[in-house]
């Protein structure tokens, strides 16, 4: 396979913003060069981009448990039409991902998907924050990190013995940060805006009281933890600090987070409605103003299918999250092009959530491994053609986005 | 002056001009005058269907509705289910599509849910009017609430208005907050701070928490119902103890400079938010609101109905 005249975005990678041809034979990267003579199959990368495989390391596949919304299949079409060649699968299933079995489940079904699923096991069992799961166990099965979904672990003991567990197998804790006493049954940010439309809304404090938490037990245990899907400038501001401090704190944010802001709720479309809820423009701006800093480690699509019947109903009876693999790239460049250089955003989705999770950091070089995503940056008009998941539950079809992959490679494929 | 209003439904107050607030005022005037002849009927809204859902209970705005739409000649069905019989809105949607069926003209529906009329209104051609929608907008109590204060005191614009009670969980304060404004009045509100939104200063209010304050710079009180079944948590300790900081009596009326007027949107929790005393006294408008509300929700239908016909 010869990719012509091809934009390399890699920053750790020689050829990082040359025009090149790129040949790859038998899973990996054979030859970069100038020009190359066509041989076998052949893809005009002109005008296109080539980055390394891009990583979502939050996603959704309904399996087991949902199948309606989404299935280990579909899930995986999805990430490869957002041009994922990894996804690591949340434990967000039913049952939670617990046990050896189940992550041996997920990995079989998807083994010969080309894109490769990264299973994320529970931190304790049926994600209740109580009893610690076999990790050892489903680690040495494949589970690459412990997070219990968008349950927080509330109690802080537990909280802090998972920590020292997981660092234990020197593996990876992902923590949600919610004070489910502060969030209440409500569902939308906190602001003037939501107070226009009758809610009560979960404060921006509901979120930083237990990143602080966090970042209290991260000094007390001399322990790593990645926070997942922060959303609040106070947020970005206590993990900056902790940063400065020493602490190794990482965190991530979800695209729609970037994108949208609680305006969006005016006409109360339920497919706004999201966890965490879209905050206010600050909010936006600071999370934004993180990543450019590098506070922000990493941006996920928190794709979450959900059957038309979850969301086709009033608001409060709707159940939270948006779809995101296929329009992730789309939304993001969107946000960020003006603000960050491509090969720093991408960093965001590609080396950055590998290296977090211990897995080996692929580089565009010859003799590495073909994990590589082909994108365009161009405008387009996001529409239900773009979709694989089961489920078609997103705000943007026929917004108009920028940027989508066109293809992409894993080795072995 | 508009002579037309410049929307489609009545869902909420912030859709609507102060133009289109004046408007359905000097409809809702001559309606009252119609409702105090002998015959109270016209012809207006003849050969127009009208259906009032209402998915949580109610008594006066059904009532009040219902008379509106008979005194405009319209065909009216009615179709009521509490909320536990409503599950994950199937009945929304199936109600809906039965709706449609059957060929109704408009739809006033008050829900335990904010936004539900938003939702009716993405899925149905009829005109809708929002009778209450969970904490959200009950349109016509305040514009109802707005000229009984035009009526009794002469105008709006400059009077000081303060909003007592429960404030977070009221559609009734939202509304009224958003109506008053629109007419250029000042309004405070007043109330426990676990009963009052943190960003509710960002809608041109100001907070007051002594309730006597309040009263003294106010021309018109307007004293809510505690809503304990939408509080899903414990907000205050006790009713006693709400009643000792909020409950409005004689004696603290008779302690101010001067009379102010009295409203209530009902039903009363007599000895809770409001004495009896208070409540039949003539600083009261209570009722005048009652009636006012019957001249209001006519001139509502009527104007969206002739939009209608334009």
């Amino acid at each position: 396979m010869l990719i012509k005249s091809v934009t390399i975005v890699d920053s750790t990678s020689v050829y990082n913003n040359k025009v090149c041809d790129v040949l790859i034979e038998n899973g990996l990267i054979k030859t970069i060069a100038n020009t190359l003579n066509p041989t076998g199959n052949l893809i005009d990368g002109k005008g296109l981009y080539l980055s390394t495989g891009w990583f979502d390391m939050g996603v959704n596949f309904c399996d087991p448990g949902m199948e309606h919304k989404e299935d280990l299949i579909t899930g995986c079409n999805a990430a490869k039409a957002g041009g994922f060649t990894d996804v690591a699968l949340m434990p967000s299933t039913i049952p939670a991902i617990q046990s050896k079995a189940q992550v041996d489940y997920i990995l079989s079904k998807t083994q010969n998907h080309e894109v490769n699923v990264h299973p994320i096991g529970a931190v304790t069992l049926n994600t209740d924050g109580t009893e610690l799961t076999e990790m050892y166990d489903m680690q040495q099965a494949g589970a690459v990190a412990f997070s219990n979904h968008k349950n927080t672990i509330t109690n802080s003991g537990v909280m802090q013995r998972a920590m020292l567990y997981i660092k234990n197998i020197n593996s990876t804790l992902l923590s949600f940060a919610e004070d489910k006493s502060l969030t209440g049954q409500n569902m939308v940010n906190e602001s003037a805006q939501t107070t226009m439309l009758g809610f009560k809304g979960i404060p921006a404090i509901a979120e930083e009281i237990m990143v602080m938490r966090d970042i209290q037990l991260c000094s007390y245990t001399q322990t790593p933890i990645h926070i997942s899907r922060i959303s609040t400038a106070g947020s970005v501001q206590l993990i900056a600090q902790a940063r400065k401090n020493g602490l190794p704190v990482t965190c991530d944010v979800a695209a729609y987070n970037l994108y949208d802001t609680d305006a969006a709720l005016q006409k109360f479309d339920s497919n706004y409605k999201v966890k965490p809820p879209l905050r206010s423009a600050h909010d936006v701006a600071a999370l934004i103003d993180g990543l450019v800093q590098g506070v922000i480690d990493i941006i996920v699509s928190d794709h979450t299918p959900q059957d038309v019947e979850a969301k086709k109903v009033e608001f409060d009876y709707a159940e939270f999250g948006m779809i995101g693999c296929e329009s992730f790239f789309g939304i993001v460049f969107k946000c960020l092009a003006e603000k960050m250089p491509l090969d720093k955003i991408i960093e965001t989705f590609t080396t950055n959530p590998r290296k977090i999770l211990k897995l080996p950091v692929y580089s565009i070089a010859e003799n590495q491994p073909a994990c590589l995503t082909l994108f365009s940056l161009d405008d387009y008009c996001f529409s239900n053609n773009h979709i694989q998941s089961k489920s078609n539950n997103t705000p943007y079809i026929g917004s108009m986005l920028k940027g989508k992959a066109i293809n992409i490679f894993t080795p072995g494929n | 002056m508009a002579t037309a209003l410049s929307v489609k439904h009545l869902i909420g107050i912030k859709d609507l001009t102060a133009d289109d607030i004046e408007l359905i005022f000097s409809t809702a005037e001559n309606f009252k005058e119609v409702i105090n002849r002998p015959i109270k009927k016209v012809p207006s809204l003849r050969d127009i269907t009208v259906a009032n859902i209402f998915f949580e209970n109610s008594t006066r705005t059904k009532l009040s509705f219902e008379l509106a739409e008979k005194r405009l000649s319209a065909d009216v069905i009615n179709f009521s289910t509490s909320g536990s019989s409503v599950s994950k809105g199937e009945t929304l949607i199936d109600t809906v599509n039965n709706i449609l069926a059957m060929k109704v003209d408009m739809i006033v529906m008050r829900h335990p849910k904010a936004g539900a009329p938003y939702f009716l209104s993405n899925y149905v051609n009829a005109n809708i009017i929002n009778a209450g929608d969970g904490a959200h907008e009950h349109p016509t109590q305040a514009l109802l609430d707005a000229f009984s204060i035009k009526q009794t005191l002469g105008d709006v614009a400059g009077r000081k208005v303060v909003i007592v009670g429960d404030i977070l969980h009221s559609r009734v304060a939202l509304s009224n907050i958003l109506c008053l404004k629109k007419l250029g009045a000042e309004v405070k509100v007043c109330g426990p701070l676990t009963l009052m939104p943190k960003y509710i200063e960002q809608l041109g209010v100001s907070i007051e928490l002594d309730l006597k304050k309040a009263l003294q710079w106010c021309d018109v009180a307007n004293m809510l119902r505690i809503q304990l079944e939408r509080q899903d948590l414990k907000y205050f300790p006790s009713l006693r103890e709400y009643t000792m900081m909020y409950g409005l009596n004689k004696n603290i009326l008779n302690q101010l400079d001067k009379p102010i007027v009295i409203m209530h949107p009902g039903p009363i929790n007599r000895g809770v938010e409001i004495t009896s005393d208070v409540a039949d006294s003539e600083q009261a408008i209570i009722l005048n609101q009652v009636e006012n509300g019957v001249a209001i929700r006519m001139a509502v239908l009527y104007l969206l109905a002739a939009n209608n016909k334009n």
